[in-house]
């Protein structure tokens, strides 16, 4: 999901997992913020997520998915 | 004041432990991963961190440390998390009651070893214990009560073999002795922030090991249910590991000065900690002993920072009773643990408790030889 500003959303699980995400991230040089997303975007309710550059947004996924970080 | 009680909660806690939780109330004490505002944000960096000092301290991952109120409601939660109908359980004989009582409360049955014995007698002993429906072994590391000590390393390593899960009350040695979770095979290790941390009270929290990470961590029961931030429009709570166990707000004040509490002790090193605390352990053992009326309890053992004695003729209550005019704080009676006293001997009177953290001096031990002396004399 991208914003006006060319942001991407990550979705993550939870709180602690978006910063261990943004942790993770961070030690490979993507610059990433935690953020609370859209609650309407899931029939879940309230979520958190990481917020990246679109165009680094494919490489933080596989970043994340190869450390065993679940993306919802 | 002589404060020598430091096994129910050290004191004083290191200045910087005192500033950091006075800074959190006052400067970034919002609630942690509720809202997406800075200062909920700068409370959830806190506790985060805590998480990650917590998880480089015992070899785990940050995700897997579940912040609870203290040690019994961490034991509680892995203990009855874990359980199921039907199972049967083994705990050792120096079990606290924050052992002790909830594993009664599962309904399983269960079995007790003496951990007053070799390693190797030892694991005889539960390996004697074991049936096909053994869910789980609970074990302290290191007794409240006197200075025993349980290898876990090779409870572990039997745990492994069998498939069982190895559940172990830190209450006394987070801090104290390095605890490598993966290299001794824990699956649930629970902690007090206010001990051997050097945090303030309000604060425990057990870790899991990866058995439980992800989607794995449906596998555990919840204590209690509650919002945790996420997944709200959901019924039940969270499939993952912290949230799923941490219903309602954290205690952040006490979590950010455990963080500090953590940075001091691994600053100082816990095992310089421990060897201080070994050696005023020693120094007050040695006088002990060679009074005619004191009896001091498990004296062979060569280490320890717990010393357990009795004054002939005198109630454990009214020798602590004594003391504490004297100024001087210890603890008698049964020290929350009748299956420890009973093994021991004392599980009619109990017995007098000291305890030393990182704060005691060789003069403080000096000074409570000379006063149980004095008591002693008055009371011939």
């Amino acid at each position: 999901m991208a914003n006006s500003n060319n942001r991407c959303i990550i979705s993550l699980p939870s709180a602690t997992y978006a910063m261990s995400a943004q942790k993770l991230l961070s030690a490979k040089g993507i610059a990433s913020r935690v953020v609370k997303t859209d609650p309407s975007a899931t029939k879940k309710g309230c979520s958190n997520g990481i917020e990246v550059d679109c165009r680094l947004s494919v490489r933080a996924k596989g970043i994340l998915t190869n450390n065993s970080i679940p993306i919802s | 004041m002589i404060y020598l009680d430091n096994a129910a909660t050290t004191f004083p806690k290191p200045e910087s432990v005192y500033r950091e939780v006075a800074r959190c109330m006052s400067e970034y004490c919002g609630n942690p991963g509720r809202s997406g505002h800075a200062l909920s944000l700068a409370a959830q960096n806190t506790v985060y961190e805590c998480r990650c000092l917590l998880s480089e301290l015992f070899s785990a991952e940050p995700e897997n440390v579940v912040f609870t109120l203290n040690t019994t409601y961490a034991l509680n939660t892995a203990i009855k998390g874990i359980a199921r109908t039907g199972d049967h359980i083994i705990i050792s004989n120096m079990e606290h009651n924050s052992v002790l009582r909830p594993v009664i409360a599962t309904g399983c049955d269960y079995d007790v070893f003496d951990a007053v014995k070799s390693s190797e007698a030892i694991l005889c002993d539960i390996t004697s214990k074991l049936t096909p429906r053994t869910r789980m072994i609970v074990c302290t590391h290191k007794s409240n009560v006197c200075p025993v000590r349980l290898p876990l390393r090779a409870i572990g390593e039997l745990c492994r073999q069998r498939g069982i899960c190895f559940i172990v009350d830190a209450a006394q040695s987070a801090g104290v002795y390095p605890i490598d979770m993966k290299l001794c095979g824990i699956d649930a290790l629970c902690f007090p922030g206010h001990k051997g941390l050097y945090g303030i009270q309000g604060c425990g929290g057990v870790i899991f090991s990866d058995r439980y990470k992800g989607e794995a961590a449906r596998k555990l029961h919840t204590l209690a249910e509650g919002g945790s931030g996420t997944a709200s429009l959901e019924e039940a709570m969270p499939s993952v590991l912290p949230e799923r166990l941490e219903p309602g707000t954290l205690p952040t004040p006490a979590i950010a000065g455990l963080c500090q509490g953590i940075r001091t002790i691994t600053e100082t090193g816990i095992n310089r900690i421990r060897e201080h605390e070994i050696t005023l352990y020693r120094r007050m053992r040695e006088r002990l002993c060679n009074h005619d009326r004191i009896k001091v309890y498990c004296p062979d053992m060569g280490y320890g920072e717990t010393l357990l004695f009795n004054v002939e003729g005198m109630s454990s209550t009214a020798a602590a009773d004594k003391l504490d005019r004297e100024g001087i704080c210890v603890r008698a009676g049964f020290h929350c643990a009748p299956l420890a006293h009973k093994r021991l001997g004392t599980g009619e009177s109990g017995a007098v408790r000291v305890s030393f953290g990182a704060f005691n001096t060789a003069e403080e031990v000096d000074i409570f030889c000379d006063v149980l002396n004095k008591i002693i004399k008055e009371d011939d």
